[in-house]
């Protein structure tokens, strides 16, 4: 023990939280006093504060470090944020005039008082942790020092006679956000103060918990399929429903094959129309470049309700839509998706004729080439895919060049042309004129452009 | 003249020669200005170079040099469409029962595709009334690949394709203002197909056009020369209903001011109705011996291609 006062400490902790959701996480505290050479956690009782005269300490006496501390792990939490303070007057706000910020620290009235109980919040425990100036103003924002005070000490700045300092004024307790790793060091300095030893109960309460999305476990759900079709389904909500006689006879073993619909962790160049370089999600559906003979609907979970809405992507005009993987170009084919929110989750309804992956991003404002098809030939082996356009309800029509209607391609084709007409029959080769309407914005554009056919 | 009409003979073909390899156009968007203001029906109008686009047995009735250049742009206003038409044509008489011509024409889509066609042409009289024609013609067809059909099978022999086809016409003309028309166009199958067949289809076209040599509209405005005309043709494609093979073309050309001012109207129709209409006009002037004209078309899809400005041709013409 150096010179001076002691203070004994002891710490409550209130977790304000569901009881549901205990199993889920937990807040483990932990002390530590180096000064006593113990580790008495099981009380969580500081038995001293070290009443160190040079625990706030001035600039040209570098700092002593606060040698106690509080650890506080947060385990399977996102976030929470905390208030500490202490009680002694619970039932009646002190006056500023007589017991300013000291109330912080102190149960008995001090000589002068001048009696701070400080602490501070780090995330990084070996570091030494500097004090204010003594008398002063032990809180300055250099050192991030904060009062600990009673709870209904919530000073008057305006009131003459006020003893409180800066912040200690005028913030009255303390509320924080903690991160994972939080440590609380506490110091006091009592050498102005006149009692020997002082005891006070420092309160510690949790708030705004909310528990870590968790790491998403990859979910992959399977189903031997036939030509009756079928949906499958997984937990997080996303189907994928594939009606009667879909499929192609080659693709079918002895008249079934397997479908497996999967969630995913790999990563590629993000499309250009992606807002963000990380995808929401990425699914796989497979097997890879599987063919439908008839349109298959797919809802994709994205993420919860809440998280789009309130988030950054409301007000930057932001959109959230589903990219096809075109793995042999390294590329993305803007599918779209209608925005489905359910039950506080956020879906994304589609509709496919090919398999593949599919990842969802949030996307930036789309532009009237992101409606276009990336392929401008068609051939019997290669279709124009136009984007974007699930949920659109629109209509894309085909010209030929004197302007004779051709083929009307709608949802029920997943927006893509093939090159046949009405009957199915693939066209002949040359130049062909298509036109759609899309709703950009809240108003109506028309979107031209040209397609050649070859064979 | 007679000079000048080898000079011009030379420069065509220069043209011909430089202007892209010999190729063809395979389906109908309206040719020249003059016809195209007529609506697309000139089968059994067939006098003038134009002719060889519709039935080369108008080549027989050809009286003087003719050389017509034209240029247009189809589906004008329209984003992402930039689709240009052009054509080179010249027609001369032989003899006195026969005359033959050469063309060049060129469809193409900006950064995408390109087809051409190159005829050459004889008619012949074979009676006081009857003419009859052939035509041989080379087509080709080219893509700007990108990088996706690059690496697509249809295109593993290069982005060009070619063929041969030909066309034959018959003119009959029973009485001096009745004309009927007969002609099939590309009647050789033509495979331009790379990884598959694909035949350019046989068109077939009957044509008849009625003349008046003169007529008072409301006792003030003289007008020469008037020629309505009407065409049916049958397209013997393997792809869409009736009304995407059969084509209805009807079109009206009067002259104005002494034969100095034509005016031109028509439209084509399908099975589901008017598919396009149409508006011409122009301006001819004789300068050295030789006939110049400048005809103007203005072509408009109705319930089709929307929000387009339309197609506009413009082309120069001289007989000498």
């Amino acid at each position: 023990m150096k010179k001076s006062r002691i203070i004994l400490l002891t710490v409550f902790c209130l977790l304000m939280i569901p009881a549901a959701l205990l199993a889920a996480y937990s807040v483990e505290l932990n002390y530590r006093d180096d000064i006593e050479g113990e580790d008495p956690a099981e009380n969580l009782t500081f038995p001293f504060i070290e009443a160190d005269d040079n625990a706030i300490t001035d600039e040209d006496n570098p700092h002593i470090p606060a040698d106690q501390y509080l650890a506080i792990t947060l385990e399977g939490l996102y976030e929470a944020e905390m208030e500490i303070y202490t009680n002694n007057f619970p039932e009646e706000s002190p006056s500023t005039d007589e017991w300013g910020y000291q109330y912080g620290g102190m149960v008995n009235r001090p000589r002068r008082g001048r009696a701070e109980l400080l602490w501070r919040l780090s995330n990084q425990p070996g570091r030494l942790i500097p004090g204010g100036r003594p008398g002063e103003e032990p809180s300055s924002d250099r050192f991030e020092w904060k009062y600990i005070k009673d709870k209904a000490d919530i000073d008057i700045p305006e009131a003459e006679g006020d003893q409180s300092w800066d912040e200690a004024q005028n913030a009255g307790y303390t509320r924080v956000s903690l991160s994972t790793e939080t440590y609380i060091f506490f110091e006091g300095n009592f050498f102005q103060a006149g009692a020997g030893e002082y005891n006070t109960v420092v309160h510690l309460d949790f708030y705004e918990i909310t528990p870590v999305d968790p790491e998403p476990e990859l979910e992959s759900v399977s189903m031997e399929m036939d030509q009756s079709g079928g949906t499958l389904t997984m937990e997080n909500g996303s189907y994928l429903q594939i009606p009667e006689n879909s499929f192609y006879d080659e693709d079918l073993n002895d008249g079934k094959i397997t479908i497996t619909l999967s969630e995913s962790t790999e990563t590629f160049k993000a499309p250009r129309q992606a807002a963000d370089e990380e995808p929401v999600r990425t699914y796989r559906i497979e097997p890879e470049n599987l063919r439908l003979r008839r349109t298959a609907e797919l809802q994709l979970y994205a993420m919860p309700t809440a998280e789009f809405r309130t988030g950054a992507a409301v007000m930057n005009n932001r959109g959230i839509k589903i990219f096809l993987r075109d793995r042999r170009f390294d590329e993305w084919e803007l599918e779209g998706g209608e925005d489905s929110p359910l039950d506080g989750k956020l879906f994304l309804k589609g509709s496919l004729r090919e398999f593949g992956t599919r990842a969802i991003y949030q996307t930036k404002p789309l532009t009237d080439d992101d409606f276009r098809p990336r392929k401008r030939i068609v051939t019997p082996n290669s279709e124009a895919v136009f984007q974007a356009l699930d949920g659109q309800n629109t209509k894309i029509k085909i010209y030929d060049v004197t302007g004779r209607e051709v083929r009307r391609i709608g949802s029920d084709d997943n927006y893509t042309w093939n090159g046949s007409d009405r009957r199915g029959n693939f066209v002949e080769s040359g130049i062909y004129i298509y036109q759609f309407k899309v709703e950009i914005e809240g108003s109506t554009k028309l979107i031209s452009g040209t397609l050649a056919v070859a064979k | 003249m007679r000079k000048y009409r080898y000079a011009i003979l030379i420069s065509l073909f220069t043209v011909l020669t430089v202007a892209g390899p010999s190729e063809a156009a395979f389906k109908d968007p309206g040719w020249g200005a003059r016809p195209t203001g007529m609506g697309g029906a000139f089968t059994a109008v067939a006098d003038d170079s134009n002719t060889m686009f519709f039935n080369p047995a108008g080549l027989a009735n050809i009286k003087t040099y003719d050389a017509c250049a034209m240029h247009a742009g189809l589906f004008t206003g329209l984003d992402e469409v930039s689709i240009g038409l052009s054509l080179v044509s010249f027609a001369m008489p032989l003899h006195n029962s026969g005359g033959a011509g050469i063309s060049w024409t060129n469809l193409n889509a900006r950064d995408l595709y390109n087809e051409n066609a190159f005829t050459v042409a004889y008619g012949h009289r074979f009676l006081p009334n009857l003419s009859g024609g052939v035509g041989l013609k080379y087509l080709g067809q080219g893509y700007t690949l990108d990088r996706y059909a690059e690496e697509d099978e249809v295109f593993k022999d290069g982005d060009y394709s070619d063929a041969f086809t030909a066309d034959l016409g018959l003119l009959y003309k029973p009485q001096s203002d009745i004309t009927l028309a007969l002609s099939g166009i590309n009647v050789i199958p033509a495979d331009i197909g790379r990884q598959y067949e694909d035949i350019v289809p046989t068109v077939i076209r009957a044509g008849a056009a009625y003349r008046i040599p003169n007529m008072v509209i409301m006792d003030q405005l003289p007008v020469r020369n008037i020629v309505t005309a009407v065409d049916f043709s049958w397209r013997f494609q393997d792809w869409g209903d009736t009304e995407d093979k059969l084509t209805v073309n009807m079109g009206v050309e009067a002259w104005l001011l002494d034969e100095m001012l034509p005016v031109r109207a028509g439209a084509d129709l399908s099975g589901s109705g008017i598919k396009n209409i149409a508006l011409g006009t122009g301006f001819l002037k004789e300068i050295s011996e030789v006939e110049m004209s400048i005809d103007y078309s203005f072509m408009l899809p109705v319930n089709s291609v929307r929000d387009t400005y339309g197609s506009h041709r413009v082309s120069l013409s001289g007989k000498f």
